[in-house]
């Protein structure tokens, strides 16, 4: 491993940006859900399981896609240096694309942590019992799949703003990916009925309530009547089909960039 | 054997296929110290990042040593430049930078620390500030010392002395003069070159490289817009010829503090 892994990693991790939407917003919403939302939860067991695992689940996709803002920027970024390096210093590529993704990972691992923590010690206070998830090498695996899912999708969108020459639209097309997560947000809400198996944010809710509540999750409306059941196999089929799509589509635009240079991105 | 020269041949580049060739046919061979001069837009920024392989060449062909670039991998130590968008690896602070580069190019930290502050930035600054938030001078500055500091065979220098202050441009011209690798480095000023005399110049202009000249025959040198027969270069610019003639029969080289006014002297633009 080279110096590359653990300066980004710090970076990011002390990047202001990050901070305030991936963990103090989100902070924010579990404040809200229990302060709120969890006001009129009866106090049976099942009830709150249910309650404490849609929390996880929602505002983990929330913390994720705010992170792939970050992933997106710093791609963006690093466009035309990382061609440099991988050229004349010893980053090869593929030690580039690996020492990337560990540190982007271990960020957003990181991220997934804090969000587990405060939603447990949350619900805990709120409930006055703690509710732990019933698998948790369930959740570690659906959290590795959610944050293998948002580092591509941070990546795709900075490599397409780099490969189109587009990093004046990287103030809006940057944050797509907390569109996204905002829209399989209001699954809370809304019943996307088979719709859920083409968002692959709703599969990943979708699997943390299956592996934290041990129950059958929704296809939506959790906080209204409720949706029709998920097929938990076809979810998490979903979600590694689109982290692939978007492994393939990334080594894709990967091998097509030139970089765009920092004065461009500086207009931004 | 170990090589130490960059060769650019018929090299041919396009930003967009419709566009006029931003480097037109370009032949050369770069050892030792080498100097481009040319006005502003002739196309030195963009033949040195050809030869960084940070631009696609439309045709022709760029070797450092024995390997074409577009074929180099992983490869430290061979070439270093300063173009502030190859050091923005991870938006970090000046210090931090210096250190992931001094790490990944097996280069000296304390050596780019030094040279840094040689051009004026202070280690309390170093730590303090981000790359992208300093000044373009002090940018200049710290790309510099990346790329010497580097230890790398070839070091391309674009405009290495914009915006530094006299006393600055003196410690740059040292250190270069001291480098134990082959430097080709750009301007568009031609003041310094009473401090390369034994450097080697091209003229860069429109798109074509002129030369080599030696630079102490420069100093003695006119540019005069005529086509002169006895003209060490006779370079073409807006559709004119200028003639650089070792007599005195025009502007002293020298004399020209920019070489954009080439297009002055040819009632141009």
């Amino acid at each position: 491993m080279t110096k590359y892994m653990s300066t980004l990693t710090k970076r990011m991790l002390t990047r202001i940006e990050l901070i305030f939407w991936s963990i103090l917003f989100v902070e924010f919403w579990v404040a809200m859900w229990i302060l709120v939302f969890a006001k009129y939860t009866p106090p049976i067991k099942e009830a709150q399981v249910a309650q404490v695992s849609t929390a996880y689940g929602s505002l983990l996709l929330i913390s994720l896609s705010s992170v792939a803002v970050s992933i997106a920027y710093t791609t963006l970024y690093a466009s035309k240096a990382v061609r440099y390096v991988t050229k004349f210093t010893r980053l090869s590529p593929l030690k580039y694309l690996l020492e990337n993704t560990l540190s982007s990972l271990i960020v957003l691992l990181v991220v997934s942590a804090v969000i587990l923590s405060s939603v447990v010690a949350a619900f805990s206070w709120r409930f006055n019992v703690t509710i732990l998830p019933n698998s948790m090498p369930g959740i570690a695996a659906s959290t590795l799949l959610g944050a293998l899912l948002t580092y591509l999708l941070g990546l795709l969108v900075g490599l397409a703003l780099v490969v189109f020459r587009a990093p004046r639209s990287a103030s809006f097309a940057a944050y797509l990916p907390l569109m996204l997560g905002f829209i399989s947000y209001s699954a809370l809400w809304v019943d996307f009925g088979k719709a859920t198996y083409l968002l692959p944010y709703n599969c990943l809710t979708a699997l943390c309530y299956y592996f934290y509540s041990g129950f059958t999750p929704l296809t939506g409306a959790y906080v209204m009547s409720g949706g029709s059941l998920v097929s938990v196999r076809l979810a998490a089929a979903s979600l590694i089909a689109y982290i692939a799509l978007l492994a393939a589509v990334d080594v894709v635009l990967l091998r097509k960039i030139y970089g765009v240079g920092v004065e461009e991105i500086r207009v931004v | 054997m170990v090589y130490r020269l960059i060769k650019v041949r018929e090299l041919v580049v396009r930003y967009k296929l419709s566009d006029e060739p931003a480097v037109k046919g370009v032949n050369a061979v770069f050892d030792g110290r080498c100097i481009i001069l040319g006005p502003n837009g002739s196309g030195k920024t963009t033949l040195f990042k050809v030869i960084c392989g940070l631009i696609n060449i439309t045709s022709g062909e760029v070797w450092i040593d024995e390997a074409k670039v577009d074929e180099i991998y992983s490869q430290p130590g061979v070439l270093a430049a300063n173009f502030p968008e190859v050091y923005g690896l991870v938006d970090a602070s000046v210090h931090e930078v210096l250190e992931l580069y001094s790490d990944l190019t097996g280069g000296s930290l304390s050596e780019a620390v030094g040279i840094a502050e040689e051009l004026g930035l202070t280690r309390e600054l170093m730590k303090r500030r981000r790359l992208r938030e300093l000044s373009a001078g002090q940018l200049k500055s710290v790309c510099a010392a990346l790329a010497l500091a580097s230890g790398a065979k070839h070091v391309l220098l674009d405009e290495p002395f914009e915006q530094l202050d006299p006393a600055k441009k003196g410690r740059l011209i040292r250190r270069l003069s001291s480098y134990p690798g082959v430097v080709l480095l750009n301007t568009h000023e031609t003041w310094l070159l009473k401090s390369l005399e034994d450097w080697t110049a091209y003229f860069m202009c429109e798109g074509r490289l002129y030369g080599p000249a030696s630079v102490r025959d420069l100093l003695r040198s006119s540019v005069t817009p005529s086509d002169e027969p006895s003209a060490i270069m006779r370079i073409e610019a807006g559709g004119k010829v200028v003639s650089i003639v070792r007599e005195e029969k025009g502007t002293p080289l020298t004399s020209i503090e920019s070489l954009d006014r080439i297009y002055d002297m040819i009632g141009g633009g």
